[in-house]
């Protein structure tokens, strides 16, 4: 058991690992490098953990070293963060494993279509705004849990997720 | 539409309305229908996103990489008293076995004498020039060269015979903030934290280094030569650390675990010892590292089947993320790391 505080590594990566997985996957350009910012995010988080002391949730908490080192990541490779987008046969595994798979194929085409436009749509999104949709309506993070991950006040996350959510829309709709 | 308007949509969908608030948008909705066509759309745009979010799985690799541990690990065998004691015994000669093969190799640090060194009653000097000696295999072409001394040891770390059960990773407990590393203005979370703390921590680290860590010369302990070994006097009252640090002590009397981190620069190898802020299961650990600024930026762990499990090798990855090797330039390296057991006899805090 890897006990370093307060909290236990493997518990951590059990609860974490998909979401920041997740994130990563957004925020970076391929498999593999969400495959390797996700493993050095959790050696952050496993360094960290010694001086966790539980003021902040953990979810907060990891959110807000993966959005760092992610940040950091971006900075590093000298280019916008861009989700993944250019192998078009994982997109389309993605959006097929999403939509409603239900009798109707007509729904279901609507659906697969919709999802493939959300996909595509988020891409393009600029990297502030597709942080915040990704982690309120994908990893159903609160305001509060998103303005400590990003380190932004309150009312930045309100209004900057209703510009996302706008421009997402306008991005689908287009 | 309106930017307010937009996102008092927002927030409804999201249950951050207050009732006045909700009731003004009801009405408006009814009022505006192109409003209400944009908040359903807002709406299953949302329902997409949380179904992308929900249909995405944890790639195999990545549990590979992490938790291999944690995951489908089959219980301890509980072993009878005499097949304890075989085991034991077993794993005694095995390491008396690599403790000597360690001690005849011609070059690279030396155990015995390294230990002999930290036992002389030596004054901390001043960190050595960190100097490259040739690696032993650094005939071969680069894809084959082994990891110098190390590679004269099994790839598996020294043998692990499971009792009981787990045993749980050692740890000097809970550090201050003062203590956490800084990485460019970041502690060890990556999270910015006040310059006071920083610079406090800095000063903590700064007061260690001083204290004993060094930078040696691969190959001069082991050619017998008496180098002024850095020793770490451990005079220190274990509630002043340094910058404000607090190490609590782990059962009773602080310990320290004891490590070392070589480099591979082509075809030659150096190394420093330094003191982790938590241990890892004692072994040897292969990474690549990147350094930037004199100092290891980032570490990955790598390694086959043949190596520690994923998991150790994070650990020991996680040990060396910021540790100070100013000699050698920026660049990616092979590396290894080598965690000493515990009251193994040779960690510097004699």
């Amino acid at each position: 058991m890897w006990q370093t505080g307060l909290v236990e590594f493997d518990q951590v990566y059990e609860r974490f690992r998909l979401p920041v997985w997740r994130l990563a996957r957004r925020l970076t350009k391929t498999e593999e490098e969400a495959l390797d910012t996700t493993q050095e995010i959790f050696v952050r988080v496993w360094r960290g953990l010694p001086g966790f002391r539980g003021e902040a949730k953990l979810s907060t908490w990891v959110f807000q070293i993966a959005w760092n080192h992610l940040r950091a990541h971006r900075r590093k490779m000298g280019r916008k963060l861009q989700i993944i987008g250019e192998d078009m046969s994982t997109a389309q595994e993605l959006i097929d494993s999403a939509v409603d798979t239900g009798p109707d194929p007509e729904r279901r085409a609507a659906a697969t279509e919709l999802l493939d436009r959300v996909h595509e749509a988020l891409g393009k999104l600029p990297e502030r705004y597709r942080v915040v949709v990704w982690l309120r309506d994908g990893e159903d993070l609160s305001y509060q849990e998103i303005a400590d991950a990003l380190g932004v006040p309150i009312g930045t996350v309100r209004s900057r997720l209703a510009r996302a959510r706008e421009a997402l829309r306008e991005l689908v709709e287009s | 539409m309106d930017e307010a308007w937009g996102e008092i949509l927002s927030r409804h969908l999201d249950g951050d309305l207050d009732s006045d608030e909700e009731l003004k948008l009801a009405a408006r909705l009814k009022a505006e229908p192109s409003l209400a066509a944009e908040l359903e759309s807002m709406r299953r745009i949302r329902r997409s996103v949380a179904s992308l979010a929900e249909s995405e799985r944890v790639p195999p690799e990545l549990d590979s990489l992490v938790d291999p541990l944690f995951r489908g690990k089959p219980d301890p065998v509980v072993l009878r008293p005499w097949t304890r004691w075989l085991a034991t015994a077993a794993a005694v000669i095995l390491g008396a076995a690599v403790i000597i093969e360690v001690n005849h190799s011609s070059s690279g640090p030396n155990l015995e004498s390294m230990a002999k060194l930290r036992r002389q009653s030596l004054p901390a000097k001043p960190t050595e020039p960190f100097t490259l000696a040739p690696l032993p295999t650094s005939s071969l072409p680069p894809g084959e060269q082994s990891l110098g001394v190390s590679d004269r040891l099994p790839a598996n770390p020294a043998p692990e015979v499971e009792l009981d059960g787990p045993t749980p990773l050692e740890v000097l407990g809970p550090l201050e903030e003062g203590k956490v590393q800084t990485f460019g203005g970041e502690d060890a979370s990556g999270v910015r934290r006040d310059r006071a703390l920083a610079k406090s921590a800095i000063v903590a680290e700064e007061k260690d280094a001083s204290k004993g860590e060094d930078v040696r010369p691969a190959g001069a302990a082991a050619a017998g030569e008496a180098v002024p070994g850095p020793r770490r006097e451990d005079t220190r009252d274990p509630q002043d650390t340094g910058g404000g640090a607090v190490l609590q002590s782990w059962e009773a009397a602080p310990q320290t675990g004891w490590a070392q981190l070589f480099v591979f620069i082509d075809g030659e190898s150096a190394w420093r010892e330094f003191t982790p802020s938590a241990m890892c299961k004692a072994g040897r650990y292969s990474v690549r590292i990147v350094v930037t600024g004199g100092a290891v930026r980032e570490a990955r762990p790598v390694g086959g089947a043949a190596s520690a499990s994923p998991s150790q090798r994070l650990c020991a990855a996680g040990l060396i993320i910021g540790l100070e090797i100013e000699k050698v330039e920026d660049g990616e390296y092979p590396a290894e790391v080598v965690v000493e057991p515990r009251g193994s006899g040779i960690s510097p805090d004699r």
